[in-house]
């Protein structure tokens, strides 16, 4: 779904057992998916628009649902377990359905986290191109050293507690790319992921955070792309579309930091 | 006579301590559960997107409007979040 949106939300909650088993629902409705119209025409492999704020891309609407689930009592101490499913939908260009759906989980217990989720998107295309079906996934853990023993020295002890090793491994399977949208220069909706560089994207990421603050924290990650082939790469020569096909992506690495802070 | 500073700090710890004792003797059952209660979710769904703040490093009026904002961000049951909210205030 996008990053940004303009609509209506509806939301709650409840506790439905013990102390620690809740529920909760998030329900909006807002501008209509879209993709990029610069492009003379559309194919296969192109990405949702990341801004959906006042600019309407459709008349149409989307609606968006969210439902989560925690199934274990606190007093169980069996951690933190979240189990949800989302889904978002509508018309692009008032005729053509967009859907995606997706379900994810995060369990926390004591000084381990882990997250996960699974999404899938189905893009109906007009008369003589071919469905545009995708899915991706990521699996991440982490681990925060709040309990190493510590050294006797004060200002090293502080520097080891507050860093959280983490690991992830993603991936993503789709159709195409289209190579006109490749863009590695930051802006605002920029799009960094693996998936708009090649059709099957799997990535290894090692990252380290440091909480300076309970909601401010500096994430460095070192990110190691496998080598996948497979897929098709289109590419625009004015208004004709040209098919290639990607040989194997190399083993690309990046080194990615970011400040992030929580209100 | 004006007590001197390590007095004074004696003073204010023991005249915390009372007021804490006092909380504990004068809460209703109701609030002793609720107290309870926030002390198990406090550091479980705290803990779930940041590192868990204690009670504190705020005032008890800061609490009232964190524990709203965070509610809305949150989406926790509004019982559960009147739970750690009790126990924020309190625990200090």
């Amino acid at each position: 779904m996008p990053p940004t949106d303009l609509g209506v939300q509806l939301r709650g909650s409840m506790q439905w057992g013990e102390l620690g088993q809740d529920v909760d629902y998030t329900a909006w409705i807002a501008n209509g998916p879209g993709f990029d119209s610069t492009l003379p025409q559309p194919v296969v492999g192109q990405t949702l628009n990341p801004q959906n704020n006042i600019g309407i891309n459709t008349n149409g609407r989307a609606l968006g649902a969210r439902f989560r689930i925690y199934p274990f009592p606190l007093d169980a101490n069996l951690g933190r377990l979240e189990l949800g499913a989302s889904t978002y939908d509508g018309k692009w260009q008032d005729s053509f359905w967009f859907y995606s759906w997706g379900l994810h989980f995060a369990y926390l217990n004591h000084d381990l986290q882990a997250r996960g989720e699974f999404v899938e998107t189905y893009r109906q295309m007009p008369p003589g191109s071919g469905p545009d079906n995708r899915q991706g996934w990521y699996i991440q853990l982490g681990y925060f050293l709040r309990k190493v023993p510590t050294t006797g020295n004060v200002y090293f002890d502080d520097v080891i507690h507050r860093l959280e090793p983490a690991v992830r491994y993603s991936g993503v399977n789709q159709h195409a790319i289209v190579t006109n949208e490749i863009t590695t220069t930051p802006s605002v909706g920029f799009n960094g992921s693996p998936s708009i560089f090649t059709p099957h994207a799997r990535e290894v990421a090692l990252g380290l955070n440091y909480w300076i603050e309970p909601s401010i924290v500096w994430q460095t990650e070192f990110d190691l792309e496998l080598p996948r082939a497979g897929g098709t790469a289109f590419t625009f020569n004015q208004a004709q579309a040209l098919l290639s096909h990607p040989a194997p992506t190399p083993n690309d690495r990046a080194l990615l930091t970011q400040l992030s802070i929580g209100f | 006579m004006i007590p001197a500073p390590r007095s004074l700090l004696v003073t204010l710890t023991i005249a915390l301590a009372l007021a804490s004792h006092v909380f504990a003797l004068e809460a209703t059952p109701d609030e002793r559960k609720l107290f309870i209660e926030g002390a198990k979710l406090w550091p479980v769904y705290c803990a779930q997107c940041h590192n868990a703040r204690p009670g504190s490093q705020f005032s008890p009026a800061q609490w009232d409007a964190i524990t709203m904002h965070m509610r809305t961000q949150s989406i926790i049951p509004t019982k559960n979040m009147r739970a750690i909210k009790e126990f924020l205030q309190q625990a200090r």
